[in-house]
């Protein structure tokens, strides 16, 4: 099992398992509208040190406007809450195109 | 749980009469997660079916006098507060009203006592009318609060109660009662800066923080529901005026207990919001299967603020019951699917932590009393696979008879093996209702011969229970070839607009 394929409860292990200290972000996808890969509730880990992600809020263009985001939120540490288009060309072969809006809160570990 | 009836009608008392020389400052007005002792204390007398609620105070016009002025029904000043506590209580006790069987009193410096502790000595109290004291325990040490039946309270209206309240707890031990409760909040009388550091110093309500309390919570059986703020720019600011309880981000919350039912760790940012997400929690862990999203709460000035809200389950489980060749891939994919998997066999041998790598308990067990050691509830998931179908079906009388049921009960066997425990249950009384409950022969119907394939197709079903499909390859009930590959005449006819 990858640190991607992970179920709710496993992120939630993850992140209370972090060691004291670590630089990233917590992902939190808050609300959808349309038809998106995840639903309210999934999180995604972003530990930007490690370049390491645990969970996904769904891959593809979404989930790197979120990371590139979470960059951000680590480097002001203050949240964020983004709102991810997923509607742009729906005949595009791409597994992030769902046709979607969903709406994710970002926001620095250790706060 | 299956015990009926209203719990004992019991006040609530909180003494916040002292000077607290040890504090340096009146405790009853120290913030804990961003709330005050006394609003703490209050609120989980109130919650656990305490009503009214008196709060004793040296002066109604200081600030712990307003504030209990806010939060209790009644306010109480004792003439002579140096007594200590006992002055409040017998200032408090003329002012009960003449329907209450009893008084709970909570000493303002234990406020990390839950609501669903008062409930259970309340509920204690109903069913031994006989107990006058009823004194909650934690891992066997005595604690706060107390409940005193009415039958008592002459005595503690005497005069000359050297040490309060306690003269009357020691009076006669044959009529106290200890309740174990299992919440060391009991035992913890912040009476000390350093105490007050440790509970509440410790830093606000983190992501890391919450996610550890979500997963201790859930697997203990109690429900949890986060609520965080939506607008961080301004929960920040709130923030700041609301001090240790909001942080320095968004605002959050953890409400928990059996049924949420009002346990909180953090802050929204406010009082008044917490309230409300209390409220909205409580209304959110009754629906069936509440989805994660945002709602909007009344806020200051009465602009709504945006909350997202997540209601977390005691997490699921599979319990296996016989620890053979199809119990090790079972687990294997039990753990997989996020489940707290434990297994269960009479056999040393086979019930041995290394076969079971992935399970969160192995235990060896007498089927006689199988669960003893296990808890089963609403989401527990279990499958009978003992090596002999005697043991099968004592199991599975067991868990029938369990209230609340489990959410799946699979039993292994040959249709006529199957066919002759459904007779069994009829003459043991259970109705066909009952035997519908039981998920035998066991597994979706994919072939399988193989111990992993057996597995596979119990997982199967399991999840098909707990999510609600048919079973059915969704190729056959989609039939996308057959209705998007039609001729162009047949297409025509048929119109579009199906996809979704």
């Amino acid at each position: 099992m990858t640190t991607r394929d992970m179920g709710a409860r496993d992120v939630l292990k993850a992140l209370a398992g972090l060691p004291e200290g670590v630089v990233g972000a917590l992902a939190t996808v808050v609300r959808t509208t349309g038809s998106t890969p995840r639903k309210a509730g999934t999180r995604m880990l972003i530990l930007t040190e490690e370049e390491r992600l645990v969970g996904t809020v769904g891959g593809g263009c979404g989930e790197a406007e979120v990371i590139t985001a979470a960059s951000e939120v680590v480097e002001r540490g203050l949240p964020l809450l983004l709102e991810v288009d997923l509607t742009e060309d729906i005949t595009t072969w791409s597994p992030a195109v769902c046709g979607g809006v969903m709406e994710v809160l970002i926001e620095p570990l250790g706060s | 749980m299956t015990e009926t009836g209203p719990p004992l009608p019991a006040a609530g008392f909180v003494p916040a009469a002292g000077l607290s020389s040890r504090m340096g400052s009146p405790k009853a007005l120290l913030p804990l997660d961003g709330v005050p002792f006394l609003v703490r204390t209050v609120r989980a007398l109130r919650r656990g079916g305490c009503s009214p609620v008196i709060v004793s105070v040296r002066d109604p016009g200081d600030e712990i006098g307003l504030l209990a002025l806010s939060e209790a029904d009644r306010v109480v000043v004792p003439s002579d507060p140096e007594r200590g506590p006992i002055a409040g209580l017998q200032a408090a006790l003329p002012h009960l009203g003449p329907d209450r069987a009893g008084m709970v009193v909570l000493p303002v410096d234990h406020p990390l006592v839950r609501a669903e502790t008062v409930s259970a000595l309340l509920e204690a109290g109903r069913a031994a009318p006989e107990s006058l004291i009823l004194q909650p325990t934690c891992g066997g040490r005595s604690g706060h609060p107390v409940l005193f039946r009415a039958e008592v309270f002459p005595e503690l209206m005497e005069e000359d109660l050297e040490e309060g309240a306690r003269t009357v707890v020691r009076r006669d031990p044959e009529r106290v009662r200890r309740i174990e409760v299992g919440d060391p909040g009991i035992l913890a009388n912040l009476d000390t800066p350093e105490d007050v550091t440790r509970h509440a110093g410790a830093p606000p309500l983190t992501a890391k923080r919450a996610a550890a309390a979500i997963l201790e919570r859930t697997a203990a059986g109690d429900t949890v529901a986060l609520l965080q703020t939506l607008a961080p720019g301004e929960a920040t600011a709130a923030g700041a005026g609301a001090g240790a309880g909001a942080g320095a981000g968004a605002g959050r919350m953890l409400v928990y207990g059996p049924g949420a039912e009002g346990a909180v760790l953090g802050s929204l940012g406010s009082s008044a919001l917490d309230e409300e997400g209390i409220a909205a929690a409580q209304v959110a862990v009754r629906e069936p299967a509440p989805s994660p999203g945002s709602i909007g709460l009344p806020g200051p000035g009465g602009k709504e603020i945006r909350v997202f809200i997540e209601i977390h389950h005691p997490a699921d489980g599979m319990v296996v019951v016989g620890a053979g060749h199809i119990a090790q891939p079972l687990a294997r994919m039990g753990a997989l699917l996020g489940m707290e998997v434990t297994i269960l066999d009479d056999r040393p041998e086979w019930a041995r932590r290394d076969r079971f790598p992935d399970a969160s308990k192995v235990l060896q067990v007498d089927f006689d009393d199988p669960f003893r050691d296990t808890t089963i509830h609403p989401r527990s998931h279990v499958v009978l696979v003992t090596r002999g179908h005697r043991y099968d079906y004592e199991c599975l009388v067991r868990l029938l008879r369990m209230d609340p049921p489990p959410a799946y009960i699979g039993m292994i066997g040959s249709r006529r093996r199957v066919r002759a425990t459904f007779a069994q249950l009829g003459a043991d009384g259970f109705g066909p209702d009952v035997a519908a409950r039981v998920w035998a022969p066991i597994g979706l119907d994919i072939g399988a011969q193989t111990p992993t394939e057996i597995a596979v197709a119990v997982a199967g079903e399991i999840i098909l229970a707990r999510r609600g499909g048919t079973g059915t390859p969704l190729r056959d009930r989609e039939r996308v070839a057959d209705r998007f590959m039609a001729s162009d005449a047949e297409r025509v006819g048929s119109g579009d607009g199906e996809g979704s």
